[in-house]
């Protein structure tokens, strides 16, 4: 019961992560493809802010704040930097995505020692 | 931690998932065609209609041979019949050959020297229409399907030259100077529409020298006026798929 109340948070993304897809599926959105390549980055962009915050939730640095004007600049600046890149003629997406998934990697890995290590503090007490 | 905060990540968790199913369906769906370029997808069609034009077209003459060894079979033991049938054979070599007048429609291509006063700082050699930019002419007429050439009243056979000789040009061994006056008989606007092609020859030739092209419903081309006498060449007689086999 403790477990479930400690990380309701996450229960509740995952539904939330759930309910949002299946909505998504239902709903017939036609996305253009010159369109899709700022919906794929901007994707991975929230992905990278979602994964931040649980990271942060996670070591308890967590501010509500921060998250949401994180996100809102990330998605600014993917905006612009992929806009940027087409007038350029040059893939900037590719750059965006590349970052962001090294980004995404580096919180999993922190978020995975952080567990690893309470998990094993645990254990010794 | 306060409600506020984490009801914050559900939303946006929300949110997310929303868009990447969208995505995700949207990726699915346009999948087959979407990362074929516009510009990749017209040229294919391009080559897809020309292949389908090329095999339309050698359906024909595969009927067209079809229906001629039918008339040959037809007519094997006619011998009036055969001898018309070798009469058609015959104008059809003479008009390939350039030894008759033909008529028919066509267009008249004619090249006349450009004025190279306009600058001064200009090589004049380039104002001056030289042996390759008439080749040129008659390549692309050749090209697009001309099934008879004259060049200033010299029909254009097998062994015709076109050749520089000094100011003028030598054709049939018989030397014209500009204005070219080129008559080519054909599909008229098919072979305007080939000299005229953007990149093409009269886009690229009326940048020193003036190209008139006009579409004619008759024109008349003479003979080849030359001798046809062969010292060297013989033909092989017997069958005549073994010359190609050596």
């Amino acid at each position: 019961m403790k477990l479930i109340k400690n990380n309701l948070v996450f229960i509740l993304a995952i539904a939330g992560f759930a309910v949002g897809a299946l909505t998504g599926w239902m709903t017939n959105i036609y996305v253009s493809d010159s369109v899709s390549y700022y919906a794929a980055a901007i994707i991975l962009a929230v992905s990278d802010s979602v994964m931040g915050a649980i990271k942060n939730y996670i070591s308890s640095t967590y501010r509500f704040k921060e998250f949401i004007i994180g996100i809102v600049v990330n998605i600014v600046a993917v905006i612009a930097f992929i806009f940027a890149g087409s007038k350029l003629g040059i893939d900037l997406y590719m750059a965006v995505e590349i970052v962001f998934g090294i980004k995404i990697f580096e919180k999993i890995s922190k978020i995975r020692s952080f567990l690893l290590n309470k998990s094993q503090s645990c254990d010794k007490i | 931690m306060d409600k506020k905060a984490q009801a914050g990540i559900v939303l946006i968790c929300t949110i997310l998932g929303f868009f990447v199913s969208v995505q995700v369906k949207n990726v699915g769906q346009n999948d087959s065609g979407s990362y074929v370029s516009a510009i990749r997808y017209e040229q294919l069609q391009d080559m897809l209609m020309t292949e389908k034009e090329k095999t339309e077209a050698l359906y024909k003459q595969v009927m067209e041979y079809k229906d001629e060894i039918l008339k040959y079979q037809e007519n094997a033991s006619e011998e009036s019949g055969t001898i018309e049938l070798l009469k058609n054979e015959l104008d059809k070599a003479e008009v390939l050959s350039g030894l008759s007048e033909v008529t028919g429609p066509g267009v008249t291509v004619t090249l006349t020297d450009g004025d190279s006063n306009s600058s001064v700082n200009v090589d004049s050699n380039m104002y001056i229409i030289h042996d390759e930019d008439v080749l040129r002419v008659l390549n692309e007429l050749r090209a697009a399907g001309a099934e008879a050439i004259s060049l200033n009243g010299e029909r254009i056979v097998a062994t015709s030259e076109i050749r520089c000789a000094g100011p003028t040009i030598s054709v049939n061994n018989t030397r014209t100077a500009a204005p070219f006056v080129i008559n080519a008989i054909g599909n008229p606007s098919e072979l305007e529409s080939a000299l005229k092609m953007r990149g093409g020859v009269a886009d690229i030739l009326s940048r020193w020298v003036k190209i008139d092209i006009v579409q004619q419903e008759e024109l008349t081309l003479p003979a080849y006026k030359g001798l046809m006498d062969f010292k060297y060449a013989d033909k092989r007689s017997g069958d005549s798929n073994e010359t190609d086999k050596k």
